[in-house]
Parts: structure tokens; C-alpha cells; sequence
């Protein structure tokens, strides 16, 4: 117990505790607002939607259960300009999320929206590429600083050893040392977590 | 001792130094946070003002097929809420040539808040031009600023109209114009219009078009809706929807801060933990005899060179991510967003670098000077 204690009455690792946990508010706040953004533009362009047929109609069944699909008349489709099929029925697919459109844009017969939107779309994949670049980055950083805190501790590590500690009890109280290290950030991602489903029930 | 001298000890020690590299590598990759979201927030200024804010075309809803006769049906569009002005078409916005090549002019309610004071104020008889225009003035071309104080004629089928001096240029991806477009004052305008009403057949056709400006482009949707409802048809330029971009840039906004935060809350907590790591190396030093001042010397040289290499470091694989966005985001690009920043935003962000360096260090050896150098050796 004592040892785990001498561990973080070094300043630097308290410093590195700190830097850590900072990091990781980062990485969620990042995380966060993209969702956010993600969320809000669809609820501002409520005119979206696909025309899918019913091959693919399953598979977003499948995979998201709470979307609305809705079954399309002949009429309807014939206003947009699809040639339809026999025997193929087709639907009209609206997700809450833009980057779920991203996602099947490509298989869908057809995306329906307000001239607006394909500009919009490509502004979020220009945000989605930041974000997603930015937390590549702040997750290097990351390893660089846990790497860097073990290289710090060299010096205490060799220390140990000609004291007489044998090589697993040295494991062990490092690896005590670092859980301490990592509890505050990963005490922020489970809260994250929680905001983030939170949310989503509303 | 001289400068190389501390250079020569600096360069000795980064080589046998792991801590050195280590910070360099954590400090090249904070620097390159800063700079990704500092051109987010760039790009997405730049590209707001382009498609929503200052852009003329933000601001205009067209309306076709009204008869001059019909003044009720004016009236009534021109109490909408939000509206600004109802004008005719040729009032602000007509094509005339200048000085033998094609140009378009705008001209601006005055009462407008998205534009400069430049151009509300412009008079008869002047002209304002776009930065990227290029113009034949005597035999010679001119672009942009170069014109300014030229006399530049406008014909109409080769029927001399008008001519007027060019007073000044605007950036033209601040107010979303073209290449060949021009501003006039709305009496020109008038007088153009008038000579080509003349002159051309084709002008009746433009002349039962209207054009309403809007105050806020952010209204431009709901006053388009409104419009329609009284059974006219109408149209609007603006290609990019106002709330979507901009939850998108208060959230890049949000992440510029927390990332200049994460700067300097990595240089500091960092800085300080390598220093009291390295006192062991500085209690070295003064026990071989280095004066205190010399030492400060020599790590002052130390950071500042530091910094350099991993200002380097950010700036290649910044140039590499670019090159790569660049050429696989052709739409995007082509849409009006820049990657790349303005050299004097990366100057600062240089500056800012070896002004944190050189003030952690003068910090830290001031600190040191209070202290003992038996409490150095002590402490590790």
C-alpha cells in the first residue's frame, strides 16, 4: 500500500493523472457534440428520406428497430420518377441520425430532400472528418503520455528491483498504479455514456 | 558564451536525451490538434459568410409574373414580416458590357446590414469592383485592386452608355459573388436599364420580375414559404441550410477552445513534470561547474529549438493531411471551404509555441534559484 502511494507523491505523476483525465473530457466532448450535430440537422430537415426496395428494407429492420419505414403507392412513386418493378414493393425510409443516410444513400433507389441538403451533407462529413481526426490525435497524445509516465519510472523501476521486489511484484504494483491512474477518465466515459443514452430516451 | 557554443550542447543533448524527443513528439501533436481545429473554424467562418451571412444571394427571393398594374399583390408581399425591400429586377441586377467584356452589376439597399460601409456609400458615377475581376483599360489588363481609379465605360451593344470610376474592390468569396461582377449605384443601374430597354426586345421579358431582400438570411426560408402562399411563383439561390451550419459551427466553436485549452494545459502539466524530472541533469551541470545564468542560457536555446523541430514535425503532417483531403474532397473544396490557413494564423500559433517554451523555462529557473542545489540532488 505504500508503495501504490509513493507512486503519486512524485508531482509529475499527478500532473500526469491530471493530463489524462483532461484528455479524456476532451474525447468526450468531441464525441458529444458530433452526435449532437448529428441529430439536430435532421431534426431541422424534416423533408428527408430514401426509397428503398424491400431487400434492403429488411436489412434496416434488422438492424435499427425504431426507424419509420412506410410503404409507398404507386402514384407516389411515379411523381418521383421510378420505374417500378413487379413483384417489388418499395419504401420510405427517415432515420434520426444524417450519418445513417450517408450510410445507405448509396443502395437506396432514391434520397428525397430540399435542395439544401446535399450541401449540408457534405459540410458534416467535413465535421465528421475533423472530429474523427481530432480524437486519433488526442488518443496518441494519450499513449504518448501513459508511455512517457512509464519511461519517467525507470529509474524507481531498476531501484526496486536491486532492492530485493521480485519482477511480478513490481507488475503488480505498477499495474495497481496505473488503474489509479486511468480510474478519473474512465469514470468520465462511463458518465458520458450515460448522458449519451439519456438522451437518446428523450 | 556564445550562441553556437550553446547550440553545439544543445543539439549533444537532444541526442542522447529520450525525455527531449518525447516532448517534442507530445508538443508536435498538441500543436497539430490546435491547428485541425483552428481551420475547422476557418473553413467553416469562411464558408457561413459565403452561404449564409454576406453572400447577396442569401438575402434574395425572386418573384416571377407580376404585372406592374397589379400594386395590391406588391403591397401585400411587402408587409410580410422580415421583408426588407420589393424591388424590379433590373434595379438590382442587370449584365452590361465594360470595357468590351460581359460583366455582372449588383446594386444594394442601402439600409442593408450584410455589407461593407463601402458600398453604401457608393455614389453616381462610381464603380465597385471584384478583387478577381480582370479588366482591358488603354491596351493594358488590370485585376482586382489595380483598377482602382480607372475610367471604365459601359456599353450596350456597342452603344456607349455610361462611364464611371472604379473606387474600390471587394473580396469576392466574402460576398459570394463571381469573377465578373461589378457594383453600381441604383441611379446607374436605372439609367442602364433604361437604355436597354431601347435598345433590346428581350428586356420586356425581364421586366415583371421582382426581387425581395430579406434582413437576416436565417428568415430567408420562412419568408420564401410565405410568398408562396399567395400563389406566386418564386426562387431563392441559397444552397446550404442556415441552422444546420450553424449548430455545426458553434459546435466547431466549442471545440477550437477546448483544443487551445488542451494546449496549453499539455504544455504546462507537461513542461513541468519534464523539468522536475530534469533537475537531475541540471544538478549535474552545476556541480561541473556551469553558473546558473549559463544554464538558463543554455535551455532557453534548448526549447526555442524544440519548438522549431516539432513546429516542423506539425507542419508536414499537416501539409501531408491536406494534400490528401484535398484531392480525395473535390465537392467540398469546390463548394468554397480552405483548408489551408492564412500564413499569419500559423505564425501565431509558432509564436504562441516558444512564447509558452520560453516562459515555462524562465518560470522554472527562477523557482530553482530559490532553492538550494542540495535540494536538487535530494529530490530524485
Amino acid at each position: 500500500m505504500i508503495n501504490i502511494l509513493s507512486f503519486f507523491r512524485k508531482k509529475r505523476n499527478i500532473y500526469f493523472l491530471v493530463l489524462i483525465t483532461i484528455l479524456s473530457i476532451f474525447n468526450n466532448v468531441i464525441i458529444n457534440k458530433y452526435i449532437e450535430v448529428d441529430r439536430k440537422i435532421v431534426s431541422n430537415n424534416n423533408e428527408i428520406f430514401l426509397i428503398v426496395d424491400s431487400k434492403i428494407e429488411k436489412e434496416i429492420r434488422k438492424n435499427y428497430k425504431k426507424i419509420e419505414i412506410k410503404e409507398m403507392r404507386k402514384e407516389e412513386l411515379e411523381t418521383y420518377g421510378i420505374e417500378t418493378k413487379k413483384n417489388t414493393r418499395y419504401y420510405s425510409v427517415s432515420f434520426n441520425k444524417i450519418s445513417l443516410y450517408e450510410k445507405y444513400k448509396d443502395k437506396a433507389e432514391l434520397l428525397i430532400a430540399n435542395n439544401m441538403y446535399n450541401n449540408t451533407l457534405n459540410n458534416l462529413s467535413f465535421y465528421s472528418i475533423i472530429s474523427k481526426l481530432l480524437i486519433v490525435i488526442s488518443f496518441v497524445i494519450l499513449i504518448i503520455t501513459i508511455t512517457t509516465a512509464i519511461y519517467y519510472e525507470k529509474t524507481t523501476i531498476l531501484l526496486l528491483k536491486m532492492v530485493g521486489y521480485s519482477q511480478l511484484r513490481i507488475l503488480s504494483i505498477y499495474l495497481l498504479n496505473f488503474v489509479i491512474l486511468l480510474i478519473p477518465s474512465i469514470i468520465v466515459y462511463i458518465i458520458n455514456i450515460i448522458y449519451i443514452n439519456f438522451n437518446t430516451l428523450i | 558564451m556564445k550562441i553556437s557554443d550553446r547550440i553545439l550542447i544543445t543539439l549533444k543533448t537532444l541526442k542522447h536525451n529520450k525525455k527531449d524527443w518525447i516532448q517534442i513528439l507530445l508538443c508536435s501533436f498538441t500543436i497539430l490538434m490546435l491547428l485541425i481545429s483552428l481551420t475547422a473554424y476557418y473553413s467553416y467562418q469562411r464558408f457561413g459568410r459565403i452561404m449564409l451571412e454576406d453572400g447577396i444571394s442569401a438575402h434574395k427571393i425572386r418573384i416571377y409574373g407580376i404585372d406592374e398594374t397589379n400594386k395590391e399583390l406588391l403591397s401585400q408581399i411587402e408587409t410580410i414580416k422580415n421583408v426588407k425591400i420589393v424591388k424590379k429586377e433590373y434595379e438590382t441586377y442587370i449584365r452590361a458590357h465594360a470595357n468590351m467584356t460581359m460583366l455582372e452589376f449588383h446594386s444594394i439597399p442601402k439600409e442593408m446590414k450584410f455589407i461593407d460601409e463601402k458600398i453604401t456609400s457608393l455614389g453616381v458615377g462610381q464603380m465597385i469592383v471584384s478583387d478577381e475581376l480582370e479588366l482591358e483599360v488603354s491596351g493594358k489588363t488590370y485585376k482586382g485592386k489595380e483598377l482602382i481609379g480607372k475610367w471604365i465605360s459601359i456599353t450596350i451593344d456597342s452603344a456607349k452608355v455610361k462611364k464611371v470610376k472604379v473606387i474600390d474592390s471587394v473580396d469576392s468569396s466574402n460576398y459570394g459573388i463571381g469573377k465578373e461582377t461589378a457594383f453600381l449605384s441604383e441611379n446607374d443601374m436605372i439609367k442602364i436599364a433604361d437604355v436597354q430597354k431601347k435598345l433590346l426586345d428581350e428586356y420586356t421579358t425581364i421586366d415583371d420580375i421582382y426581387v425581395l431582400f430579406v434582413e437576416n438570411s436565417s428568415d430567408l426560408q420562412e419568408v420564401f414559404k410565405n410568398v408562396q402562399k399567395f400563389g406566386v411563383n418564386a426562387d431563392y439561390m441559397v444552397s446550404a441550410d442556415s441552422n444546420a451550419i450553424k449548430t455545426i459551427y458553434s459546435n466547431i466553436f466549442i471545440v477550437f477552445l477546448i483544443s487551445v485549452f488542451l494546449f496549453f494545459g499539455v504544455k504546462f502539466l507537461y513542461l513541468n513534470s519534464y523539468y522536475n524530472k530534469e533537475k537531475n541533469n541540471i544538478s549535474i551541470y552545476l556541480t561541473c561547474g556551469y553558473s546558473h545564468n549559463e544554464l538558463y542560457k543554455i535551455y532557453n536555446v534548448k526549447n526555442i529549438l524544440c519548438s522549431i523541430i516539432s513546429f516542423v514535425i506539425t507542419l508536414i503532417l499537416y501539409v501531408i493531411g491536406i494534400i490528401i483531403y484535398t484531392k480525395t474532397k473535390v465537392d467540398l473544396v469546390s463548394m468554397g471551404l480552405k483548408a489551408v490557413l492564412p500564413w499569419y494564423y500559423i505564425l501565431f500559433v509558432f509564436i504562441v509555441e516558444i512564447l509558452v517554451n520560453y516562459i515555462i523555462t524562465k518560470n522554472y529557473f527562477f523557482k530553482a534559484k530559490k532553492k538550494a542545489i542540495s535540494e536538487f540532488i535530494r529530490n530524485d
